[in-house]
């Protein structure tokens, strides 16, 4: 996984809430489109009519838009992610080149997945991710740093965020956390099995 | 104070703690359709890691499998990409495969509790959204991404944040002809699609008491449409009457131990959740969905909403964009409303006894002209004992196809699709911009609403 680095960039505002995962990723795209996560992203409003096949982007569509081409940052609507559990969700918005999505909720399966491909979910309060979008309309600047933990926006102010340190150190050091499990936690999970092998006996008796 | 049952599932599986709160849960189940499957074992063979405890690890396609009659595995490009990897890694991995015309093959959510793998107390672990569905039997079921489900398979084991819990209290009297998805889908329009993120869910009270397995399922499956990742159900003597007789449900001594642990795994009277709602579904009417997710439910008497007073520029455009996909306006009489496609089945709503009510609806009866009617057993169990009841003759006698057990038309993953502009009424439980199709118009509804507007060609 791509390691997560501090850094600065412009923001794109689209903030329609409750975008669920199948409009993120159609199914159809993520299974016979593979490498093109990021072309069929957003199909139903990226493209003329919702249609991926007549390659005819809608200029409406503000991830379209030239001026957020090289955007970082997503500012998006509440209960963003919902829906489906498809990892392809933030890998395509990854592919897109976003390190960061702001929103004021996310759906809580699409946020686990963030985190598996480098991008950095944040929630702050309806009005703040207002004022971002706002402040997202004439490329403002924004930085985000994941040591310090806070977002600069372009007004100069520092917004502090939360974040679990273990998701930290997973986004910072961009492991596979396998390894991490199998190594750090092998004495307990010996010492699990063998407590659960005498509470739960039916578990271990009938396995397939 | 007491745990909540919810609290209780978590701490029996908790392996380790990491400092920041996070718990490594040793996890008893994991369950792989074909999509996550293939992805997940592409991880593994690119990383070099096995599986750790394949004798608890089961795989059965269902995504992109073609419901259709004398099906080979071959019959769409989704599914001649996806199934061969399936394939190929639970054979490299030794996983458990009910593939094809297995006895055991079916929607992964169904064949977990039919065959005895989900149990009371259990943590199951399967890459799909819809696993809250095994919550139903008292276990800790989780849905995940692909790299978690691969995660798991390596380890046994997930990182995972403790949730909120949420208790929600269902009485009143049920009205005749109310299923469990008019319930859930009323419980979701009224708490909103955002309601339950970040939390467990519990349902109970005595609609839920008095509910059958199978509608059990139903309630569960769609908890996450409501936002929350897990839905659970405290078993009871309906649920061991359930499972202790499931092919792999344990026997003898074994069968009795895991039903006194059942008693144990139960809310303490002294608990304390989180959040708590109480819902009276005295004066329910049948439900069914008008727009683009879930929560945009109304009765089937009712109408198309108006964009509601106080809403924002984007709720406003949302339904807006809701109102030109479904190609109506406010004010649009569900009733008035012809319908082209007709969809029962699904892991909410493809179980025995739901086909059984349909039956009755549709016999002696035909689909209406202009109406192209599916009913899809979610299993293979399924759909031998509805043959073997001779259901099988009530449907096709009435005019409706008869398919081979899989996701079907709900999933847009195996060819099979709702074509641009027709209204499909649908077991299923999303009705997302095309998930059925490109301009497919799914409204989301229990199988005796959809059974009526198969032979009305109307929603009633």
């Amino acid at each position: 996984m791509r390691k997560f680095e501090t850094f600065r960039g412009v923001a794109v505002a689209w903030l329609l809430p409750n975008i669920d995962t199948d409009t993120i990723s159609p199914m159809k795209r993520l299974i016979l489109n593979p490498d093109e996560l990021d072309v069929y992203s957003f199909e139903p409003y990226r493209f003329v009519g919702g249609d991926g096949d007549s390659g005819l982007l809608d200029p409406e569509f503000p991830l379209n838009q030239q001026t957020y081409r090289n955007a970082k940052i997503l500012i998006a609507g509440e209960n963003f992610g919902c829906g489906s559990s498809r990892e392809t969700a933030p890998e395509a918005i990854a592919k897109c080149g976003f390190r960061c999505i702001i929103s004021s909720s996310f759906g809580g399966i699409f946020t686990k997945n963030c985190y598996q491909q480098g991008l950095l979910p944040l929630v702050f309060p309806k009005e703040m991710v207002l004022s971002f979008a706002e402040q997202s309309k004439d490329k403002g600047i924004f930085e985000v740093n994941l040591i310090k933990q806070c977002v600069v926006s372009p007004d100069g102010i520092t917004h502090f965020f939360e974040i679990e340190e273990s998701r930290r150190d997973m986004l910072l050091n961009g492991f596979d956390p396998v390894q991490r499990t199998l190594n750090g936690s092998a004495a307990s999970f010996e010492q699990f099995l063998k407590r659960d092998r005498t509470a739960r006996p039916w578990l271990y008796t009938h396995e397939l | 104070m007491g745990k909540t049952l919810f609290e209780k599932l978590w701490d029996l599986h908790v392996v380790c703690e990491d400092d920041d709160g996070t718990c490594l849960l040793f996890i008893d189940r994991i369950y792989l359709h074909d999509l996550c499957g293939a992805f997940s074992f592409q991880m593994l063979n690119k990383n070099g890691y096995s599986v750790r405890r394949p004798e608890a690890v089961i795989a059965s396609p269902d995504h992109t499998l073609s419901s259709k009659c004398g099906r080979a595995g071959e019959d769409s490009p989704e599914c001649r990409s996806i199934l061969p990897r399936l394939r190929r890694g639970c054979k490299k991995y030794g996983v458990t495969l009910f593939d094809i015309n297995d006895d055991r093959q079916g929607i992964i959510h169904i064949i977990g509790p039919e065959q005895g793998f989900s149990l009371p107390g259990m943590t199951i672990l399967c890459g799909d959204s819809h696993t809250c569905t095994h919550g139903a039997v008292g276990a800790l079921a989780l849905g995940v991404g692909t790299s978690e489900v691969y995660h798991a398979l390596a380890t046994s084991c997930l990182w995972v944040r403790k949730p909120k819990t949420m208790r929600i209290w269902i009485g009143g009297t049920r009205d005749d002809g109310v299923e469990p998805m008019d319930i859930i889908l009323h419980l979701i329009a009224e708490q909103g699609i955002s309601r339950g993120i970040g939390y467990a869910v519990e349902y109970c009270g005595p609609v839920v008491e008095q509910m059958t397995m199978d509608e059990r399922f139903t309630l569960c499956n769609l908890t996450i449409e409501m936002g929350a990742e897990y839905g659970v159900i405290a078993p009871d003597d309906t649920t061991i009457a359930y499972f202790r007789d499931k092919p792999n449900a344990p026997k003898g001594k074994m069968l009795e131990a895991l039903i006194a642990h059942c008693k144990e795994i139960r809310s303490d009277p002294d608990c304390k959740y989180d959040a708590e709602i109480s819902e009276d579904i005295t004066g329910l009417t049948r439900q069914i969905t008008w727009g683009i997710n879930p929560g945009q439910t109304v009765s089937v008497f009712g109408g198309v909403p108006s964009v509601p007073a106080g809403a924002d520029e984007n709720e406003k455009t949302l339904f807006e964009k809701a109102y030109g996909y479904m190609g109506y306006g406010p004010g649009m009489r569900m009733q008035d409303l012809s319908i082209q496609r007709v969809f029962i089945g699904s892991c909410s709503n493809g179980r025995l006894s739901y086909l059984v009510k349909s039956a009755a609806l549709v016999k002696g009866k035909h689909v209406a002209g202009g109406v192209e009617a599916l009913i899809v057993p979610g299993s293979m169990a399924v759909k031998r004992a509805a043959e073997a009841q001779g259901l099988d003759d009530i449907f096709t006698e009435a005019g409706f196809q008869w398919g081979e057990p899989g996701c079907s038309l709900c999933a847009g993953s195996n060819g099979e699709r709702v074509a641009a502009g027709q209204h499909c009424v649908s077991t299923t439980n999303r009705n997302f911009i095309g998930r059925q199709g490109r301009d497919a118009r799914t409204h989301l509804a229990s199988p005796v609403t959809a059974a009526m507007a198969a032979i009305s060609g109307k929603i009633q």
